[in-house]
């Protein structure tokens, strides 16, 4: 029996695949803000990030220096191989949880 | 846009290294971006935004620092929680940096988490004390050991020329400026001369306090203009500046920006204000308005016109005191050689300036700071009492962990960070409740309490203080386990069934502790009994005079239409006639000054004895009074007569003494119909008035300055014969004052529109404010009292409640045998009592020899400016009695309540329960 993923790292998953290559704190943070409308600290982004890194899930990598004064190469996250077979399985886990229940709410009787 | 500084060294400190860069990068990005964003206060919102950031990202980075690298999934340990938990019993103590911290804090927090009571009381306790003390100290340290508010105030220096007898005396504006020029080790020296009301007109007449200083005063504190520019050298050569202070610029100016280069006339002079200074208390109270001396006026160069009354150097950078004093008085000693009865036998002192400020508050704050020191040894020794009980209680933890192999270091460690996690919260809740009780206490204060400032800040200074008082505290008590670790019998603590650790040394450690505590609230309710008996004994003294329903308005008459004694004198009469027309009004009457409101003093000598030798004379307050003004105050005629219409100027002229004359000067003899003769130099121009007066009454000594003071002398002469230009009108009526002040003020601005009203106050008024100083004493000490029995409550009753807890089982083996809860409850009181007698009479003892060390340092006594007490002895036995009956009622209502516990005691649980 696995446990469960907490749920800022499933989001955290689905804004990389979402992302692509423009993955690190603020996009992330920006997504997951679109997505579902909560907030996560840019940090807290960065904290899931790196855990997902630790599993194997995404892995790091720096982009070419940024085109302005003093541009620095920026940290960046994308999917790995097991990140995206990660995804999958959260995605049929959550359809699993899902099944059967209607999408609106059934009236309640007063 | 910069971010906020402390909001980045924050997220530096908690980010691990490798994301450091990425997340400072990040939050610099939406900084700039909402700071870009419209509309309105675009950059306050980035900067909020920033906080959150960083605060709300901490706990996810300081997990991630304290989470190692995982293993790649498929490995054993991929589950997350099984890898944390791993950590967590693993390598718990053999982890470095911030992780072991991070542990620490969880693990201590979870311990006080499990005993509320404990936290709360123990937090609480210590912040009281601390708060107690805080509070005081930042009073004393505003007061007394702050530097000065200048650039390099080590630099400054107070000179002063002091006669043989010891007084200072004041300089010639030409010996000032030989001393500024013939003494290189000062880069400056600057002169503060009269400090004065006068008049200042603007629409209205206004009355303000003027001080004149030397051109270069400003220069030489360093002090800067907020506003225009203070005094320039050449503003000496008489251009007629004048500097305000921001708070006359705002109460006369409505703080306009376009004051300076305006010109006002002070009393007859014009001024051209030249800027604004912000007020500054530091040096003893700033006045309304400086003015810089003219260095040219004849007046100034004078050699026999005193022109400074004290003088500021500073000295040049690495210069040394010594050296400034032994140019001066070398430069003294020269200027004395060509004038006889010069300087000559003058020594020059070259002190440090802050030193050498107004000290008479200085005794009462360091009484008053030992005071609260009690509070806060007292709340030590209570928080010590809980964190020892709280060892006993973990005697099994300890053990455990040292037989699980866990180091004394890591143990100390722990101790230290639980005693953080009660002193850091403590220090703070002291930082506020010291704000709070700071604000509490300065509106009780007096307003001529200050010698330095008006107002007591709550700054680093104070903040570091409490801090560090309240970590010293805990880190002592919080490390006894430490040593008690050491002691512990592994088998026997960790046997099944052993007590949590009630042995007979820890009962005779707490018994000590607690008698030290009742000790320590004896000493202090007896001091705050002394102070109730001293306050209640001052209410009571005899004034001298009836202060029911009497007042009395000041004015000053100045300029040139009162040039003339006779048009004060028309002033003064028709000034009496409109009181008296005033309905309620039932006497009114003129005089300079009144008692509670002290006066000038004169030197005098009584005709037809042998004369003192100079600077030894007797002196006595002078006050100018019109025939009725005794009988308007109430004072009685002791012999002879008041005065009478007949003693107008060019009559003889006469005089009325106190009692207190009458006696010093005449004995037993008779003192009327004698002579006493006004000497010369009197320092206010219209006492300064020489001859010889006929006694012709002798009239009840009053209060001059405070109703806890050693008898003045006074003098009263007939207003007629020296009629004074600041005069006061005395008024009894017949209804209470406040129907009479609104009329009484009418009045004076309906006779002379340009003659300010300087004060108006009632008799009540005086007494109240001359008493409020006691009053704040009394306040200060019984809040101390009252903190320290509450404590001393606290520690009762928590022995008590330990006590009873610790022998659950006995107690339940003896009510199984049959004993009555009565007596255990008696033999549970027994002890408290016997602690509260024994600590009670200890502390009778320290109040004893606390009453013999300070002797009579807080009495009045010749010399001394305030006394502390009066009308009660410091070893009153009545005040140590109470104290100790107080203490003995205290400890025993204390221990009632949670000895009352052994009746729910159920004897079968308690014999199962371990």
């Amino acid at each position: 029996m696995k446990a469960h993923r907490p749920l800022l790292e499933v989001q955290t998953l689905i804004a990389l695949a979402s992302l692509g290559d423009d993955a690190y704190g603020v996009t992330v943070q920006d997504e997951i803000r679109s997505r579902t409308g909560r907030f996560a600290s840019v940090a807290a982004c960065y904290a899931a990030l790196e855990r997902l890194a630790r599993l194997g899930l995404a892995e790091a990598w720096f982009s070419p220096p940024r085109p302005e004064r003093g541009g620095r190469s920026r940290r960046h996250y994308r999917l790995t191989r097991a990140g995206r077979e990660a995804i999958r399985q959260e995605r049929e886990a959550t359809q699993r949880l899902w099944r059967g229940i209607p999408l609106r709410a059934p009236e309640r009787s007063r | 846009m910069t971010p906020p500084r402390l909001a980045r060294l924050w997220v530096r400190l908690v980010a691990p290294p490798k994301l450091r860069q990425a997340i400072l990068d990040d939050l610099d990005e939406l900084m700039r971006a909402d700071a870009a964003s419209p509309p309105f206060a675009a950059l306050t919102r980035a900067r909020l935004r920033y906080w959150r950031e960083a605060l709300r990202g901490t706990p996810h980075l300081l997990r991630l620092r304290v989470m190692p690298a995982r293993q790649p999934p498929g490995s054993a340990t991929a589950d997350p929680r099984r890898a944390v938990g791993d950590i967590r019993f693993g390598s718990a103590w053999k982890a470095g940096g911030i992780d072991w911290l991070w542990r620490d804090i969880k693990y201590g927090l979870r311990g006080l988490r499990r005993e509320p009571t404990f936290a709360l009381t123990a937090t609480l306790t210590l912040a009281l004390g601390v708060t107690t003390t805080t509070t005081v100290f930042s009073v004393v340290d505003a007061e007394v050991w702050k530097p000065l508010p200048f650039p390099h105030p080590e630099q400054l220096v107070a000179v002063y020329s002091r006669e043989p007898n010891g007084r200072a005396d004041a300089i010639s504006g030409a010996e000032f400026l030989d001393w500024r020029s013939g003494a290189p080790a000062f880069s400056d020296l600057a002169g503060e001369s009269h400090t004065a009301r006068q008049v200042l007109r603007l629409e209205t007449a206004e009355s303000v306090i003027v001080t004149k200083v030397s051109g270069n005063f400003f220069a030489t504190l360093g002090r800067r203009a907020i506003l225009g520019r203070t005094f320039r050298a050449d503003d000496a050569r008489g251009s007629r500046p004048a500097v305000l202070t921001d708070r006359t610029w705002r109460r006369l100016f409505a703080a306009d920006p376009s004051v300076t280069g305006r010109t006002v006339t002070l009393d007859a002079e014009t001024f051209v204000i030249t800027g604004v200074v912000a007020a500054d208390d530091s040096l003893g109270g700033d006045p309304d308005l400086f003015v810089a001396l003219d260095e040219t006026d004849p007046a100034f160069l004078d050699r026999t016109q005193p022109a400074f009354f004290s003088a500021i150097g500073r000295l040049r950078p690495g210069g040394d005191a010594a050296v400034a004093r032994v140019q001066l008085q070398a430069v003294v000693t020269r200027l004395a050689e060509g004038t006889p009865g010069g300087r000559g036998s003058h020594s020059i002192v070259v002190a440090d300036l802050q030193e050498s400020l107004p000290d008479f508050n200085r005794r009462p704050l360091y009484f008053f700071l030992g005071g609260s020191l009690i509070v806060l040894i007292l709340s030590a020794v209570n928080v010590a009492t809980l964190l020892l009980a709280r060892a006993f209680r973990r005697t099994r933890e300890f053990a455990l962990r040292g037989a699980l192999g866990g180091g004394q270091t890591a143990l100390a460690r722990q101790l230290l960070v639980e005693g953080a996690l009660l002193a850091l919260p403590a220090a703070a809740g002291a930082v506020l409740m010291t704000r709070w009780a700071v604000g509490l206490f300065t509106g009780q204060l007096p307003a001529d309490f200050f010698t330095r400032g008006t107002s007591i800040p709550i700054d680093l200074r104070v903040c570091a203080f409490a801090l560090s008082v309240t970590g010293l505290t805990t880190v002592v008590f919080v490390l006894a386990p430490l040593v008690m670790a050491r002691r512990v019998d592994l088998s026997s603590a960790l046997a099944p069934g052993a007590r949590a650790g009630h042995s007979a040394a820890e009962g005779h450690l707490r018994g000590l502790l607690l008698m030290a505590q009742m000790a320590l609230t004896v000493v202090l309710l007896a001091g705050a009994g002394i102070f109730v008996k001293s306050f209640v004994a001052l209410t009571h003294v005899p004034l001298g005079f009836d202060p029911t329903n009497a007042m009395a308005v000041r004015a000053t008459l100045s300029g040139p239409r009162y040039a003339s004694e006779a048009a004060v004198r028309a002033y003064a009469d028709r000034l009496v006639e409109a009181a008296r027309a005033i309905p309620g009004v039932q006497d009114a009457a003129i005089g300079t000054s009144s008692p509670l409101g002290s006066g000038p003093v004169v030197n005098f000598a009584a005709a037809g004895q042998p004369r003192p030798e100079p600077g030894k004379e007797s002196d006595a307050i002078l006050r100018a009074a019109s025939p009725d003004y005794f009988r308007t105050l109430g004072m009685r005629i002791v012999r002879g007569r008041a005065f009478s219409t007949a003693d107008v100027a060019g009559a003889p002229r006469v005089a009325v003494v106190n009692e207190s004359v009458a006696r010093e000067t005449f004995g037993d003899e008779n003192p009327i119909g004698r002579i006493i003769e006004l000497l010369p130099r009197a320092r206010t121009p219209w006492t300064n008035r020489p001859g010889a007066l006929m006694v012709v009454g002798v009239v009840a000594t009053v209060k001059d300055v405070g109703v806890n003071e050693i008898e003045f002398g006074n003098i009263y002469v007939p207003f007629a014969q020296m009629t004074a230009p600041r005069i006061e009108l005395v008024v009894r009526a017949g209804v209470p004052p406040a129907d009479v002040m609104d009329p009484l003020r009418h009045a004076v601005a309906r006779i002379d529109p340009a003659v300010p009203v300087t004060s108006a106050a009632t008799f009540d008024q005086r007494v109240a404010s001359t008493l409020q100083n006691d009053r704040f004493n009394l306040l200060l000490i019984s809040s101390f009292a009252g903190v320290a029995l509450f404590l001393a409550a606290i520690g009762v009753y928590g022995a008590v409640a330990y006590h009873v807890q610790a022998r659950t089982r006995e107690l339940g083996v003896r009510l199984a045998l049959g004993a009555r809860p009565s007596r255990l409850i008696g033999a549970a009181l027994w002890q408290t009592g016997r602690l509260g007698v024994l600590g009670g009479l200890l502390g009778v003892g320290v109040a004893l020899a606390i009453a013999r060390a300070i002797g009579n340092a807080l009495y009045l006594v010749p010399g001394s400016h305030n006394g502390l007490l009066y009308g009660v002895t410091t070893t009153d036995p009545v005040m140590l009695g109470g104290a100790f009956v107080g203490i003995v009622v205290v400890a025993l209502a204390a221990g009632t309540i949670p000895a009352r516990r052994v009746t729910r005691i159920d004897p079968v649980r308690a014999l199962s329960s371990e």
